[in-house]
């Protein structure tokens, strides 16, 4: 997989950004309509009530990954994982890390598929039942491993130790992370169906708009808790000012949301379904970007090479390091000649090499020079008189003498 | 009434939630992370492209428990000629001719209880960049590790490195 060129970052930043807020939304409405129409089946299975199993039939009929839908939404969690291994290179990206996602999530759009098809075909609900919570295990499950994939992107810092315990990969924020999914997939879901409801037909339209109605409001109730849980377990270094006020202001929206819907419910009124999608796709598009947000933070800056050289160092470095005799010629050399002068190259001031030469054999007027530079080439800044004793002029003079011969 | 009790306790509920997060926004703010200096100092310049070892000006690394910002008369030993026509070095000049002492703002801070010493991760062969990241690329120096005991002890323990608990704290 080809590192992404500095000059194309932002841009596929960006894009991956984008690509991950469509994988949160859809997953959201995949896991909120599976999970309302198993309940609704269940309750269909309980009562016996053919409404009620029709209203699950309906609801499998618009399950986000039906026909095309669940091809595509895999293709996109399968592109958003490269695209996260190529701009963040995380070690727990492993094959098996990736195969066992991706098999897990084609696992799950397979028994989500034959759960529609058994539904349709059959008029018991135990089957289906059975295999559309399968299903929605599953798809949990993979929702896991991306909560903590989601929430290690964070924290590079522990990546250098995951090798040696793997528990670092769980964390409090990807606890946090599921739950506030789960907030924010049930209003969504619940939307989606008030929405769609005009659609299903007449006899079902009341009990759909009821339910969405009544799903909506638990999610929107745990969006508060969920959204500062998922904030004060933020690792120090993911925390942005912007990103906790893009929390609150999806908080702001959900506010007015929910009172709408808490009084339309207890007065029995119906509520339209398409602001109500709208606002919420809005709550869940705020608080992915906030996420985007934190983990822009802690990608800013080079953090990534520190995670390399902490374990890289600590191989290639003896644990106690063999003193390295250095006269003291070369420790003035290192402390005070090294700022501007390589021997082989220009920094601040000319080659040594190409300098030294006029030196050779003239200790004497080497060392004058050092403690009383002058400027010569007008191509250089003046040398500072560094304002060094006779005896480490006289040290510094008989090591550049000494280098120049080994050159 | 009731609809008015459902009002408040929605809005009541929501609102502390809402106040909690501006409140964490606002701490989040400032310097806390990144502070700005009083002198422009660009690590980007010296530790970047003049590759200049960090050891060079934070002498004490090696040698002591603080790696030490090094004195104004070591940043006047090149700047009194290069680069004096810059505005940040004419205000290090300024100072420096004054005899004021330079207040640089501290980036990384540990608790009093904590022992810690460069020197003996330095000398243990850590290299800077494990706690203080990329520097050679940061404009403005910023925290880059939470410093939470857990970070410390996964390394201690992936190293081989002691894990008593007098060994940091005091």
């Amino acid at each position: 997989m080809p590192v992404v060129p500095a000059a194309y970052l932002p841009l596929f930043t960006i894009l991956l950004g984008a690509g991950q807020l469509l994988q949160l939304l859809w997953t959201a409405a995949l896991v909120g309509g599976m999970l309302f129409s198993l309940v609704v089946l269940l309750q269909a299975q309980r009562h016996r009530d053919p409404l009620r199993m029709g209203c699950a039939r309906e609801l499998s009929r618009r399950l986000p990954a039906n026909g095309l839908f669940g091809p595509l939404y895999w293709l996109l969690a399968a592109v958003n994982l490269a695209a996260v291994y190529s701009r963040y290179r995380p070690p727990f990206l492993t094959p098996p890390f990736l195969g066992s996602a991706l098999v897990l999530l084609a696992g799950a759009l397979t028994l989500l598929f034959f759960y529609r098809r058994l539904l349709h075909r059959q008029r018991s609900a135990g089957i289906p039942l059975l295999v559309g919570t399968a299903g929605l295990l599953l798809l949990l499950g993979t929702l896991v491993l991306f909560a903590c994939g989601g929430a290690a992107l964070l924290n590079p810092e522990y990546w250098p130790h995951l090798d040696y315990n793997p528990l670092h990969f769980l964390s409090w924020n990807a606890l946090a992370r599921l739950l506030l999914f789960l907030a924010l997939a049930l209003p969504l879901s619940g939307a989606a169906l008030l929405s769609g409801s005009q659609s299903a037909p007449p006899d079902l339209q009341p009990y759909l708009v009821r339910r969405g109605m009544l799903l909506a409001v638990p999610g929107l109730l745990l969006l508060p808790p969920g959204v500062l849980f998922v904030l004060v377990t933020l690792p120090v270094i993911a925390r942005t000012p912007l990103g906790a006020l893009l929390s609150a202001a999806a908080l702001l929206v959900a506010l007015p949301l929910c009172l709408q819907l808490c009084h339309r419910l207890r007065e029995g009124r119906d509520l339209a379904g398409r602001p109500l999608l709208a606002a919420v796709t809005l709550i869940v598009l705020l608080v992915g970007l906030g996420d985007v947000l934190s983990r822009e933070q802690v990608w800013a800056d080079g953090t990534v090479l520190a995670r390399q050289t902490v374990s890289a160092g600590a191989e290639q470095q003896p644990a106690v390091p063999v003193a390295q005799p250095v006269g003291p010629g070369a420790q003035l050399f290192r402390a005070h000649c090294a700022v501007c002068h390589r021997f082989d190259k220009r920094l601040v001031g000319p080659p040594l090499l190409e300098v030294l030469p006029r030196y050779r054999g003239r200790s004497d007027a080497l060392q004058q020079f050092i403690r009383q530079p002058v400027k010569r080439d007008p191509d250089y800044p003046a040398m500072p008189a560094l304002e060094l004793r006779q005896e480490e002029i006289a040290a510094l003079a008989a090591y550049l003498l000494d280098r120049l011969e080994q050159h | 009434m009731a609809r008015l009790l459902l009002n408040l306790g929605i809005i009541g509920y929501f609102g502390l939630f809402l106040l909690a997060a501006v409140a964490l926004g606002g701490y989040w703010t400032g310097d806390r992370q990144q502070p700005q200096q009083p002198i422009a100092f660009p690590h980007t310049v010296h530790a970047g492209t003049l590759q200049l070892a960090c050891e060079f000006c934070h002498r004490y690394a090696k040698q002591s428990r603080r790696a030490g910002v090094p004195s104004l008369t070591r940043c006047m030993s090149c700047h009194q000629t290069l680069a004096a026509e810059r505005e940040e070095i004419k205000k290090l000049t300024r100072i420096f001719e004054a005899g004021q002492p330079l207040h640089w703002n501290r980036v990384y801070r540990l608790p009093d209880f904590i022992y810690f010493s460069h020197k003996r991760h330095v000398r243990g062969g850590v290299p800077c960049a494990a706690c203080h990241g990329d520097v050679a690329r940061m404009k403005t120096v910023r925290q880059v590790r939470s410093l939470e005991m857990g970070w410390c002890l996964a390394c201690h323990r992936d190293l081989g490195a002691p894990t008593d608990c007098t060994t940091c704290h005091n």
